[in-house]
């Protein structure tokens, strides 16, 4: 077993360089969104950390987050975060196969018992006892109950595993429920998306790497540094909305010269996610720039939430709030942005309530 | 304008905010994310280099404007493209925006849609936290990891030396 090794042994192991290992760093510190200052500390931090077990849970899903996952940047950052987990369970991406795949998960939660991170995707039925998805013969909720019970901390990967998604869209008939409401005595972080971007997960599992502990979370259990911003907030297009001036149709000349598809159903306004800065398939486009409405994939209830070509209704910009919106522009100034309303996240999420306007005018006073 | 907050700004910013107000009146009022309670206000708008810096209200949007003091021509292709801006908080990523009347201009969302704010009381208090808050230089990071840093700071803060493994000075 490797896991008595630091990483960089672990590294040095694989023929990987002290330099190489000082621009991972640097990669990671801006994957997290900090300040590039923060770079050697993220150093040190690496220097003397032990590679954390994750077993990865598969339930009521479509494995298009590990797809998203497996088509993460070069040169392969999320392959270097992948040795410096050591990934023991994993259905699509494990060698081992049957009883011995079972084995690994069981022997991964015991020789890491109170230690190992535990990655979850797709929801959880937990109607008729469970019954309506099990795996080697266990349902899914004694699978996740099992291996939760020893876990240090939980990572809800997708839509589905965040909310529940498309299983718990009504009339959800398996009874999905996401994991923030099977685990409660464990700290959970919900990388929301259908699927997530694919930095967005390596970044958090970096950032438990870095600081043995999770990032700062929004009032959904999403990581600020991501999800901090409305897509509507950083969107290329926001200049067009600001004047007032809307495509009508998606071939109309207003549609040509891009502007704003709030009228056909954006949900950028609602949305909380990095498509809009980090973008995909190697930052090259997102759905608004193919010329296409957020869908907002990475909202609770969205397959519920009205049509995809609805434009939004009133009142609906009321939901993240106050509390949601962070000053958040470049990858330096994420921090600094943070920290102006951290102590009143911070209140928010011991309370589990949002902070309003009211609050903050309380505040003020 | 009413407010006698309005009356001594300067006319390039009276500009913007009777052009937002014509705006307002001819493309957002009656769409679900006009806010009827709010109105086109500048709020704390002042000298900055070259530019006024301020925020402004509007019904449907809350932004850091960069306004040039003296009108720049229109040039369409640069709208929607990004820019950095330097303030005493950080570097922010603006977008360039404008149209002939205005001229130029660059912002920063804050808010939009504007449904948190039930008054424009709550939306003037709000802008002005926020531009307290990008013109006031970053306390020190509260952060474990960031204080070691700053205390352990290399004196060599190269390249070089950051590649050699000089990093913790």
């Amino acid at each position: 077993m490797t896991k008595a090794k630091t990483l960089i042994e672990h590294l040095e192991q694989q023929g990987i360089s002290r330099r190489g290992f000082l621009k991972f760093c640097a990669l990671t510190t801006s994957m997290m969104a900090l300040p590039p200052s923060m770079a050697p500390g993220v150093a040190r931090a690496l220097e003397t950390a032990r590679r954390p077990s994750l077993i990865w849970l598969s339930f009521q899903e479509c494995t298009g987050c590990t797809e998203s996952l497996t088509r993460s940047h070069s040169p392969t950052l999320e392959n270097i975060i992948f040795n410096y987990l050591s990934l023991d369970y994993h259905h699509t991406l494990q060698a081992a196969s049957g009883e011995a795949a079972e084995q690994a998960r069981e022997t991964a939660m015991k020789e890491n018992h109170g230690q190992y991170l535990v990655a979850v995707d797709g929801s959880i039925p937990v109607k008729d006892g469970g019954v309506y998805s099990t795996i080697a013969g266990i349902s899914n909720l004694e699978m996740l109950q099992q291996t939760v019970e020893g876990a240090a901390a939980v990572v809800a990967i997708g839509t589905c595993a965040a909310f529940g998604g498309l299983p718990r869209a009504h009339p959800n008939p398996t009874g999905a429920v996401p994991v923030q409401e099977l685990v409660r005595d464990k700290p959970v972080v919900n990388v929301s998306g259908c699927p997530p971007i694919p930095v967005v997960i390596s970044g958090v599992l970096a950032h438990y790497l870095t600081f043995g502990r999770i990032p700062d979370l929004d009032d959904y259990g999403r990581p600020l540094s991501f999800f901090g911003t409305s897509i509507h907030d950083r969107c290329y297009r926001r200049p067009y909305y600001n004047k007032g001036l809307f495509a009508e149709t998606f071939d109309d000349e207003g549609a040509r010269k891009g502007w704003c598809l709030y009228k056909l159903g954006c949900k950028g306004p609602t949305t909380y996610n990095a498509c809009a800065t980090v973008k995909w398939n190697q930052g090259t486009s997102f759905p608004i720039q193919a010329g296409h409405g957020c869908f907002g994939c990475s909202e609770p209830d969205f397959w519920d939430a009205g049509g995809f070509y609805q434009p939004l209704s009133a009142g609906i910009g009321s939901v993240g709030g106050v509390a949601a919106v962070a000053v958040a522009a470049g990858a330096g100034a994420g921090i600094a942005a943070g920290l102006a309303q951290q102590s009143q996240r911070k209140h928010a999420q011991l309370q589990h309530e949002k902070v309003t306007v009211a609050d903050l005018k309380e505040s003020e006073s | 304008m009413t407010d006698h907050e309005q009356s001594d700004l300067a006319p390039r910013v009276v500009e913007m905010v009777e052009r937002f107000q014509i705006i307002g009146e001819h493309s957002m009022q009656g769409l679900p994310v006009y806010n009827e309670n709010l109105r086109v206000e500048a709020i704390g708008f002042q000298s900055y280099g070259e530019n006024y810096l301020g925020v402004l209200v509007t019904p449907w949007f809350m932004n850091v404007i960069l306004l040039p003091q003296d009108k720049e021509a229109m040039d369409y292709s640069l709208v929607a493209s990004p820019t950095d801006e330097t303030l005493p908080a950080g570097t922010w990523q603006f977008m360039f925006g404008g149209d002939e009347e205005v001229g130029l201009y660059k912002s920063l969302s804050l808010h939009s849609p504007m449904f948190a704010f039930k008054t424009q009381d709550l939306a003037r208090i709000e802008a002005k936290r926020r531009l307290d808050s990008l013109m006031t230089p970053p306390a020190a990071v509260s952060d474990e990891l960031s204080q070691r840093s700053r205390q352990q700071a290399p004196a060599d803060r190269s390249r070089r030396a950051f590649l050699r493994g000089h990093v913790s000075g």
